[in-house]
């Protein structure tokens, strides 16, 4: 059994059209908030396309559960899925504090840019805990991260 | 734990699914060899598609045990499941687009080559185009092409269309299978009645 290759089929399959469009997004928007300099844009901008990204992904698929798959390999594809989302909008971030000229100092030990990496990696690790829950749990989850 | 036999494909003893206190479908128990096939017969639409998906090894017994194969369906889901092809009762419902890239998902889920899997969905799609269980969309037709594309041993068809069960039969004789009806009449009399078993 290749278990990278369904992990990596199941990122694939995730990472669809609208994905991609969603993430665009993020990056745009990313972008635009790093060159207005004001850290709680670039905070919001960021956890909130980490979370709705990670609540995207539809964990109760029925075709997951006909097809010869573990769970860890759904996890870990799902994992990656929402990570790499999570990491769209601080790309664009990036990207803009480098246009500004600004990166080395957001990188520095009193910048912004290392506790944004962590708070969007836990916002979409916590978000993706409410994928399999419904109703007032998964709201408390998706409002926990 | 019951003694093997490999000439079994689908071994299932005393299954019941209970939620809530309630059995949901009618409790059976039935031995499936390779090129053999079974229609199984459950009173309600409910008990018809949770028998079809608790011999898939989609949902586990709540008592008795399902064997698919050499694997027990609550122990080695994944290794259960890569013997089953399921047809579910609405088939393959997305776009042409969609379907081919559930076939590239399916064939890396189940590593097979894709090429191959293409080659197998297409012969099947042919055999089946212009039946008259699957009109506009054949959307059944790609549902059984997906399942049985990746060189399956069972095919379980949840709730098929009037002809879709021999259709899929004569398609993939040497293989197991079977599918789930509603009963025509005295349901409330019928427990998991085999209707049909037939070489």
């Amino acid at each position: 059994m290749n278990g990278t290759r369904a992990t990596l089929a199941i990122v694939r399959r995730e990472m669809d059209t609208r994905w991609l469009i969603g993430r665009a997004l993020a990056l745009a928007v990313g972008l635009a908030a790093g060159l207005s300099s004001e850290a709680g844009l670039v905070a919001a901008a960021a956890l909130w396309f980490a979370v709705s990204g990670a609540l995207r992904i539809d964990v109760r698929d029925g075709m997951y559960f006909t097809a010869p798959l573990y769970g860890r390999q759904l996890a870990r594809a799902h994992a990656l899925v929402a990570l790499a989302g999570a990491f769209a909008a601080p790309a664009g971030t990036f990207a803009a504090w480098a246009i500004r000229g600004a990166l080395d100092s957001e990188f520095a030990p009193a910048g912004l840019a290392l506790p944004l990496l962590c708070a969007v990696t836990l916002a979409a690790v916590v978000a993706l805990s409410a994928t399999p829950r419904t109703g007032i749990a998964r709201g408390a989850y998706a409002l926990g991260a | 734990m019951l003694p093997q036999c490999e000439s079994v494909v689908l071994r299932v003893v005393a299954a019941r699914f209970v939620r809530d206190g309630c059995d949901l479908m009618a409790p059976f128990s039935l031995e499936l060899s390779p090129g053999r096939r079974a229609r199984l017969i459950q009173p309600d639409a409910r008990g018809a598609m949770v028998a079809a998906r608790l011999t898939a090894g989609i949902v586990k017994p709540t008592f008795g045990a399902v064997t698919i194969g050499d694997f027990d369906s609550r122990l080695q889901p994944a290794q259960a499941k890569r013997l089953v092809g399921f047809v579910p009762h609405a088939g393959f419902c997305g776009s042409e687009r969609e379907f081919g890239r559930e076939l590239g998902f399916r064939a890396d889920v189940w590593n097979v080559d894709r090429a191959a899997m293409v080659r197998a969905a297409a012969e099947i799609l042919g055999a089946l185009r212009g039946a008259a269980f699957c009109p506009a969309g054949d959307a059944y037709a790609r549902g059984v092409a997906l399942a049985l594309a990746p060189g399956v041993r069972l095919a379980v068809l949840e709730l098929p269309p009037d002809g879709a069960f021999e259709a899929v039969t004569a398609l993939r004789p040497g293989i197991a299978a079977l599918a789930t009806s509603i009963a025509a009449e005295r349901p409330a009399l019928l427990r998991g009645v085999l209707a049909e078993r037939a070489p």
